[in-house]
């Protein structure tokens, strides 16, 4: 394999200066915050705001007090952000779990620059669902358009089309990684999907279009002498550099990404539809938002626990991962079934309880090479 | 130690010796037996613990002989709908509870730890998963319950609908953030579909008759429970033992009921008969601290309500014993449960339960708020801050006491006691 002094092959270079140059990209639009995957980002962009994923990537520091010691830190890390940020236009935040009703309280309460908007989400998917949806999501529109970003408006049908094709590249990107690491590493794919979260889509699709051509081009054999073992990833909410750089460097290949910071953000893939009235349209988006890939916080687990391990069997991971965050109660109560469930298949599985921007990297390493070990 | 104290001590031993189902069932039999529970609600010191306990005794009993169907649910799923459907349920939560007070909860912990439940959930949820683990509680034929207020309940309820292989007779009724026209609407049918499909699941059909009885039962225990609160504004000595986090079960799991409405009854007469007393020219009233207690209280022996005693103080009302909802429409059953949930403080947003708050201290005309701060209660816990703030404003303050309802062994009661002494002190 052809590499340059950092040890980087031309498509790992190629993948960072795009990180690069998107990163450095200037947000002209006016930027609507939002926190859960339930939250159709469309509607944001048809507003004529940048949907924009709060994640948090200070150190906790400061959350001034407002929440107990004992409380989810990632949505400690995002009340600190928004206290912290002045460029928001606004706030939307899906009533997911406790936690983030607890959020949008303080938010309201603390908070008093910043309109907010909780986004009632349903945790059974029957039509009765999907049509309280439909109407919490009418009323969440009624919002937006009130946001007062109207100028760079778009139509309901041009956002839903840029959304699902930045998913679908999102997959094809997923689909190198997974062909070959060395070419993609899983580190550089989660950033792009980090970046996927907060930038705009009508900039980045076509640069994501142009990367994923250049990456199409590899003509490295960059296979040989390396061996990976096929890991299936599951979880809350992560965004840990530091442990995607762990998953590259001890040759864990992470077959799938069931992760909110992940897969979860974008398996859902509307079909854009022409001419068809606002409310079909935001029907359509109200269906497949609740019917997506679910999280834990969904009523019926076993739709979960049946698609992870349809997932195993497919991808024939040889062992599983399971990330929570800590003081998650959906995704920590998932864990017994979730235990018991993978008893089947035979094999290991290894919990980590991590908290937000507090990564116990060494910890974390030995873990993972003692489970990597039982897998050779 | 009194009698009853005596029978309680000896019961919990027994209990603790003998950790399963039936013999739990049996001992419920017997205490259960008129004989026995004559003679065991003569023990006790006032006419309501002895009335709260008799029927306590007698419901846990129905479900735990399982002649009829049972579900689990959870504590704020309305009773009213189980006992129209002729269907016993039984709060897992609660009897997290009584896990604490029987000191069962070491056991029923590490029944749920060894089934991967994290500590760092909530012990009222960990202790019913490993009650259930344990095979302590009646084996349920449907589980109905509700995200309102937490998230917990739902998931750890999912988990035994698994354990029992009753997955396809779980449901969760999901109720929404707002109480709009349309939530009420998402709510009610929600609550009318399900009761069709666990109707025909028992192959009946709904009795529409009957929820016209329970819901004027219910009618009935909500115009004695708001009686009984309307007289605590003005009472200052209670019978001894009472506490009003003590009916937890027959205000939630016994609400349709005719024995809920006669507990309130009771308690309403016994209550008007030491206010009318205490209102006799004769009789000198000290003054005492009026504190207003939010959320629960831990259910292990404990000395919280002794120490307030001591300091002239008085736990004048709890957020739990609010009469929160409307008279319900006995012709309407679904729509009034339904507005029922709406009502209750603890769903959508804090403004609500703020709001609820602020008119109880108004009422109950509160000097200090205790805050219960149960472990692992996001719910309640997160809002906690903007709670003390906002009586501040009122000038009321507030104490939030970390501590755990259920486990004594996650709860520093030195602490809490210090805490405790210096805010009634500061008060």
């Amino acid at each position: 394999m052809i590499t340059d002094k950092k040890g980087l092959s031309w498509t790992q270079k190629t993948a960072k200066n795009f990180i690069k140059d998107i990163q450095k990209e200037k947000d002209t639009k006016s930027k609507i915050g939002w926190v859960c995957t339930y939250t159709p980002e469309e509607l944001i962009l048809s507003a004529g705001a940048l949907p924009y994923r709060i994640l948090s990537k200070a150190p906790l520091n400061d959350d001034k007090g407002y929440l107990p010691i004992n409380f989810c830190p990632f949505i400690k890390s995002i009340l600190q952000q928004v206290f912290s940020e002045d460029d928001l236009k606004a706030i939307v935040i899906a009533n997911s779990c406790d936690g983030l009703r607890r959020l949008y309280d303080i938010i309201d309460y603390y908070k008093k620059d910043i309109e907010v908007f909780l986004l009632d989400v349903p945790r059974n998917t029957d039509k009765l669902s999907v049509r309280h949806f439909f109407s919490n999501l009418v009323r969440l529109n009624l919002f937006l358009q009130g946001c007062g970003t109207s100028e760079e408006a778009v139509s309901l049908y041009d956002a839903v089309k840029i959304v699902s094709i930045k998913k679908k590249l999102l997959k094809s990107l997923k689909e190198v990684y997974l062909t070959d690491p060395e070419v993609l590493t899983f580190s550089d794919y989660e950033k792009i999907v980090e970046l996927s979260m907060i930038k705009d889509p009508f900039m980045l699709v076509p640069r994501l279009e142009g990367l994923l051509e250049e990456l199409d081009k590899k003509d490295v054999g960059t296979r040989a002498g390396h061996k990976y073992t096929d890991i299936y990833l599951s979880g809350s909410f992560v965004m840990e550099e530091k442990l995607w750089g762990l998953f590259d460097e001890l040759g864990l290949k992470i077959v799938d990404d069931d992760l909110c910071s992940a897969k979860r953000y974008f398996s859902n893939v509307i079909r854009p539809l022409k001419n068809i009235s606002l409310d079909d349209s935001i029907m359509s988006i109200s269906e497949s938002y609740l019917k997506k890939t679910p999280c834990m916080r969904m009523a019926d687990l076993s739709i979960k626990l049946d698609e992870i391990k349809e997932g195993i069997r497919k991808t024939e991971a040889k062992g599983f991962i399971y990330i929570s965050m800590k003081f998650c109660d959906n995704s920590l109560l998932f864990y017994p079934l979730l235990k018991e469930g993978l008893r089947d298949f035979g094999i290991p599985s290894l919990f980590l309880e991590l908290e937000t921007n507090n990564f116990p990297e060494g910890q974390v390493k030995t873990r993972l090479q003692a489970f990597k070990e039982l897998m050779i | 130690m009194s009698i009853s104290e005596n029978i309680k001590e000896n019961l919990k031993v027994r209990v603790q010796r003998n950790l399963n189902r039936n013999y739990i069932k049996r001992l419920l039999r017997i205490i259960g037996s008129r004989p026995v529970l004559m003679l065991y609600g003569k023990s006790f010191s006032s006419v309501s613990d002895e009335y709260l306990n008799k029927i306590s005794i007698k419901h846990i009993l129905d479900a735990y002989q399982e002649k009829k169907e049972v579900a689990y649910s959870s504590l704020f799923m309305p009773s009213e709908f189980f006992h129209g459907l002729d269907i016993i349920p039984f709060l897992p939560e609660v009897f997290a509870g009584y896990t604490a007070g029987l000191g069962l909860a070491d056991q029923t912990l590490s029944g749920a730890s060894s089934k991967w439940f994290s500590t760092d959930l909530c012990t009222f949820h960990r202790s019913a998963s490993g009650a259930v683990e344990l095979d302590l509680f009646p084996k349920p034929d449907f589980i109905i319950c509700t995200n309102l207020a937490c998230d917990a309940a739902q998931k750890s309820f999912f988990l035994d609908a698994v354990k029992y292989g009753i997955g396809k007779n779980y449901y969760l009724i999901d109720v929404p953030f707002d109480n709009a026209n349309s939530s009420l609407e998402y709510l009610s049918e929600q609550l009318k579909n399900t009761a069709h499909k666990v109707s025909k699941k028992m192959g009946k059909k709904i009795d529409y008759k009957k929820f016209r009885e329970v819901i004027g039962h219910s009618n009935d225990f909500r115009k004695w429970a708001l009686k009984v609160n309307k007289l605590r504004k003005e009472l200052l000595d209670y019978p001894p033992n009472f506490n009003g986090l003590n009916f937890i079960y027959p205000f939630h799991g016994l609400s349709g009921t005719r024995d809920a409405a006669i507990l309130f009854k009771k308690i309403y007469e016994e209550l008007g008969l030491l206010l009318d007393n205490q209102k006799s020219p004769e009789k000198r009233v000290t003054e005492k601290k009026r504190l207003l207690w939010l959320h629960l209280k831990p259910y292990y022996k404990n000395d919280i309500f002794k120490i307030i005693g001591q300091h002239d103080a008085i736990v004048a009302f709890e957020e739990i014993s609010n009469v929160y909802w409307p008279e319900l429409d006995p012709g309407d059953p679904f729509r009034s449960l339904a507005l029922k949930m709406l009502s209750h403080p603890l769903n959508g947003s804090i403004e609500n339960r703020l709001r609820a708050i602020l008119s109880l201290a108004e009422f109950y005309d509160i000097d200090g708020a205790i805050i219960f701060s149960h472990w692992g209660c996001r719910q309640s816990n997160g809002g906690s801050r903007i709670i003390k703030d906002e009586l501040s404003k009122k000038k009321i303050k507030t104490l939030i006491l970390d501590g755990d309802c259920v486990d004594k062994n996650n709860s520093s009661s030195g602490q809490i006691l210090t805490r405790l002494q210096g805010f009634l002190e500061f008060l």
